[in-house]
């Protein structure tokens, strides 16, 4: 991503509270944050992210290590702060989507690579957003936020074969709903 | 593709069919690193799928930057500096120390500590310009005063003929020996008459120390309290009609700290004498 070479400056820079290290961190981050919250909790997720890179604004001066594990602790606030909010919520852990809306996006035909390109991304996040809640999360941190299976884990306080369980699950259910699969 | 016997799409063991997948694979799909075209049978369009949800997320821009860059920098200043804990605890010790200062700053402008605490604190507090008494409740030295830096000059004014009153050396009573006020002291001068006698009772001589740091140079200090309130007389001993309380016109509010009052003038009034 766009820190990559110089995220150790960066990070030292941010730590200071200077205001263009921050900046970049969060033009960084902010959107991929704002992606995973958006489809676990639409409502509330600009407030999330909010709260979320205050936080890590926070902690930064705290922390040590490489971008791969500043991604990972970002995604870790995320988590919790979703977590925070369902138990503040008081939510099912399920938010199903009503047949006709996924019957919207559910596609005709049998070409899939023109099928997909008719659904669009939003569809597409939509689809991943439907899945039972683990595996939505695991799916979005992994591809959304790009974080490895054994930092899913450590966000989701799972062990690692759990996460490849859930992943797999995951893309099987895809598989079988999407055009073109078995 | 279909592994098992169950075909029904209904079927929720149709997950079955796909199980493989292997690990490697998945990985592939997840990273972006599989092409639609190279993905397993029925796995082409799941690559397209995440495809275009990682493509989403990238290429969004953020919003509100600058008020939330603005937060975040007051964020880090409020908590990447000191762990609370520390916080707290740093908090409590500047309470119990201003605390601390304020009883004995008070206790020391009283001149009420042990002698040593008087003077550690008196030295300490005259360093940020507080004049308080050198010497402890009752020791030697106690209701003195630093004449270079108080308001000692408070009698040089129009309404003190007698400038050097303060000045040990010219003090016209500085012969008189123990006086337990200022009365005494123009007795023990009474007899020599006229001139001394209107000398030593304009002068502070046996006088308390003011609110300016004066002191009476010519007292026995055992005799004279530090908390002792110096007593208005009808007609002031200055020669000011103040009751050698307070100044002259001019010199300034009696009342106020040493430290407060504008820089005396020493050379001009002693000059006067």
């Amino acid at each position: 991503m766009a820190l990559s070479e110089r995220f150790d400056e960066v990070l030292q820079a941010a730590q200071t509270g200077a205001p263009w290290a921050l900046e970049a961190i969060y033009r960084d981050l902010h959107p991929i944050v704002l992606g995973f919250l958006r489809h676990r909790a639409p409502n509330d997720a600009e407030d999330l992210a909010a709260d979320v890179f205050i936080g890590v604004a926070e902690g930064v001066g705290r922390f040590r290590g490489s971008e791969a594990r500043f991604r990972s602790w970002v995604f870790t606030i995320a988590y919790r702060r979703l977590a925070d909010l369902r138990r503040r919520a008081d939510r099912r852990r399920t938010e199903p989507i009503a047949a006709a809306v996924l019957a919207e996006h559910t596609p005709v035909g049998d070409a899939e690579h023109d099928v997909m390109l008719a659904i669009g991304t939003r569809s597409a996040l939509a689809r991943i957003a439907a899945l039972p809640e683990a595996q939505a999360e695991v799916i979005l941190l992994r591809v959304v936020a790009d974080l490895s299976v054994d930092d899913v884990a450590r966000i989701m306080r799972r062990r690692p074969g759990a996460v490849r369980a859930l992943q797999h699950r995951a893309l099987q259910r895809l598989a079988r709903e999407l055009p073109g699969g078995p | 593709m279909a592994r098992n016997h169950f075909d029904r799409l209904d079927d929720s063991s149709t997950e079955m069919k796909h199980e493989t997948l292997d690990d490697w694979t998945a990985e592939r799909l997840l990273r972006g690193a599989l092409p639609p075209d190279d993905a397993p049978p029925g796995y082409g369009a799941v690559a397209t799928l995440l495809e275009a949800a990682r493509t989403e997320v990238r290429t969004t821009t953020a919003t509100a930057t600058d008020g939330m860059v603005t937060a975040m920098v007051a964020a880090v200043r409020r908590g990447g500096v000191v762990p609370r804990g520390r916080r707290t605890r740093a908090k409590v010790a500047a309470a119990a120390s201003a605390g601390v200062l304020a009883l004995s700053g008070g206790m020391a402008a009283a001149g009420a500590l042990p002698s040593t605490a008087q003077q550690q604190v008196s030295r300490a507090l005259a360093k940020v310009g507080i004049e308080v008494p050198g010497r402890g409740h009752g020791e030697p030295g106690s209701g003195s005063h630093t004449p270079k830096r108080d308001g000692s000059h408070d009698n040089s004014g129009p309404g003190s003929p007698t400038p050097s009153a303060h000045d040990d050396n010219a003090d016209p009573a500085g012969g008189a020996g123990t006086t337990t006020n200022h009365g005494d002291c123009v007795s023990q001068v009474a007899g020599a008459g006229g001139e001394q006698v209107s000398a030593v009772a304009r002068s502070d001589c046996g006088k308390p120390p003011t609110a300016g740091g004066h002191a009476a140079q010519s007292t026995t200090p055992a005799q004279v309290k530090p908390d002792s309130k110096p007593q208005p007389t009808p007609q002031g001993h200055d020669g000011s009609g103040n009751g050698g309380i307070t100044s002259p016109p001019g010199s300034g509010n009696p009342a106020r700290p040493a430290h407060e009052s504008p820089p005396p003038a020493t050379s001009a009034g002693h000059s006067k004498a």
